[in-house]
This record gives C-alpha cells, structure tokens and sequence, in this order.
C-alpha cells in the first residue's frame, strides 16, 4: 500500500534520489511532466517498473490529479 | 515487484504546475501567468481597520485580504470602504466585514499566450493568482499581459491560435 504524500514531500523525497514516474499515457508525458520523471503508463507497471526503476530507491507515482 | 517504498502523489500534476514549478516537454518552454504576476501587492488582515486600508490601495485602487499563512479570503477596492459617499463613517469598521469574498483566482501555470487570447479586448483589469492552496502568488495585471502579448510573447500567441485553428 502506497503512502500519500504532497508535493512538499515529493521534492524533499526527490531531493534525496527518489524516483518520480508518471503513469499517463505517452502524448501527456512528452507534452510536460515532472523534472526527471519517466513515463511508465499504469498498465504496463508490472512488467516496466522492474526494467526502468532502482528497486532501492524509493518510488513516487503521480498522474494528472485525483480524480 | 520488489519495492519497498513507494508513494503516491495523489495530487499529481495539477497540483504540481498548479503550484508553479517548473516540468520538462514540449510545453515547459511556454511562458506562464506567473512568471507576469506582481507579487509586491498590497494586503491587508480581515481585522485591520478600513482607514488603515485605504492607505494601501495605491495604485490599482486594491487590497488583498489574506490570513496569516498569505491564503487570499477576499479583496477590496476603494469603492468598497468609501461608506457610501461618507468615508469617515467606516473608519474604524474591520475590512473583513466590508470585503468582497472570496474572489477568482487562477492558478500561475495557465498558458499567458492562452489567457492573452481570450481576453484580446483587455476587458480585464486584474486577476487574483494563487497556488492550489488559495496561497497569494501576486496579481497579474491586463496591462501587463497585454504588453507580452504585443512584444515577446507574439510568437507564443501565434502557435497558440495556429493550434486552435487547425485542432
């Protein structure tokens, strides 16, 4: 189970070498996304995250927003 | 998957750009409303007194009534503490009771090129900009984004009616 956290918390994490991946889908990612964030679209975590992310590293995932 | 600590930033983008920090893609490079606001505006607490106010209106003829953590609960102007043609009447009246509530505000990512061209006939005097939270970030003046529309943001103003016309 993920813990939430606010953009507060994203960038003191990210400052100490977390991982920011947004979950939409291409066109969205390229158009603008988080500094450093790579683009893994949700459905496709299972099989991507273990070839793109660190697993030591800690993982933030974000879209669009809550809804 | 093997990973141990893992977050979600539920807000997400909005709340991030929202916020007025900066991304990277094809649309970091545009310029936005934020990067335009004056954030040296006048602000004034609900309690202080309308003759204490009326003394920071200056120039654009308002004040931001805000909290202590900056959060925006009203504006006023100088109609609004002019005690119907006898000023001397509100003096010592809290502004609270007089401000206009809770006004529209944006938040500093919206595209300046996008805001420039729905308001092409500079109808608007002023906007309100705040980060998700209500947070004050400054004003952003008609007459300021008129000027970067005319000047450098032409370019940007452009693509954006490009992308309107053919999208």
């Amino acid at each position: 189970m993920p813990g939430f956290i606010d953009r507060h918390e994203v960038r003191r994490l990210v400052d100490n070498g977390a991982q920011l991946v947004e979950v939409l889908g291409k066109k969205q990612y390229e158009e603008e996304h988080l500094p450093g964030a790579v683009n893994i679209f949700l459905k496709a975590m299972a099989k991507k995250a273990p070839e793109q992310l660190d697993p030591s590293k800690p993982v933030i995932v974000y879209c669009e927003d809550t809804l | 998957m093997g990973f141990e600590e893992v977050y979600d930033y539920v807000a997400g983008k909005v709340d991030w750009f929202g916020a007025g920090l900066p991304g990277e893609g094809q649309a970091a490079e545009l310029t936005r409303i934020g990067a335009l606001v004056d954030s040296e505006v006048s602000t004034c607490a609900m309690e202080d007194s309308v003759k204490e106010v009326r003394g920071r209106l200056g120039t654009d003829d308002v004040c931001l009534v805000v909290n202590g953590e900056r959060v925006v609960l009203g504006l006023v102007q100088g109609e609004d503490l002019d005690g119907d043609g006898d000023p001397s009447s509100v003096d010592d009246r809290p502004v609270g009771e007089l401000m206009q509530e809770g006004p529209s505000t944006m938040r500093p990512n919206v595209p300046a090129a996008m805001l420039a061209g729905q308001i092409e006939d500079g109808s608007f005097p002023r906007l309100v900009v705040t980060d998700p939270e209500g947070t004050l970030i400054g004003i952003l003046r008609g007459a300021d984004l008129e000027s970067w529309a005319e000047g450098e943001g032409k370019d940007q103003l452009e693509t954006v009616h490009e992308g309107h016309d053919h999208g």
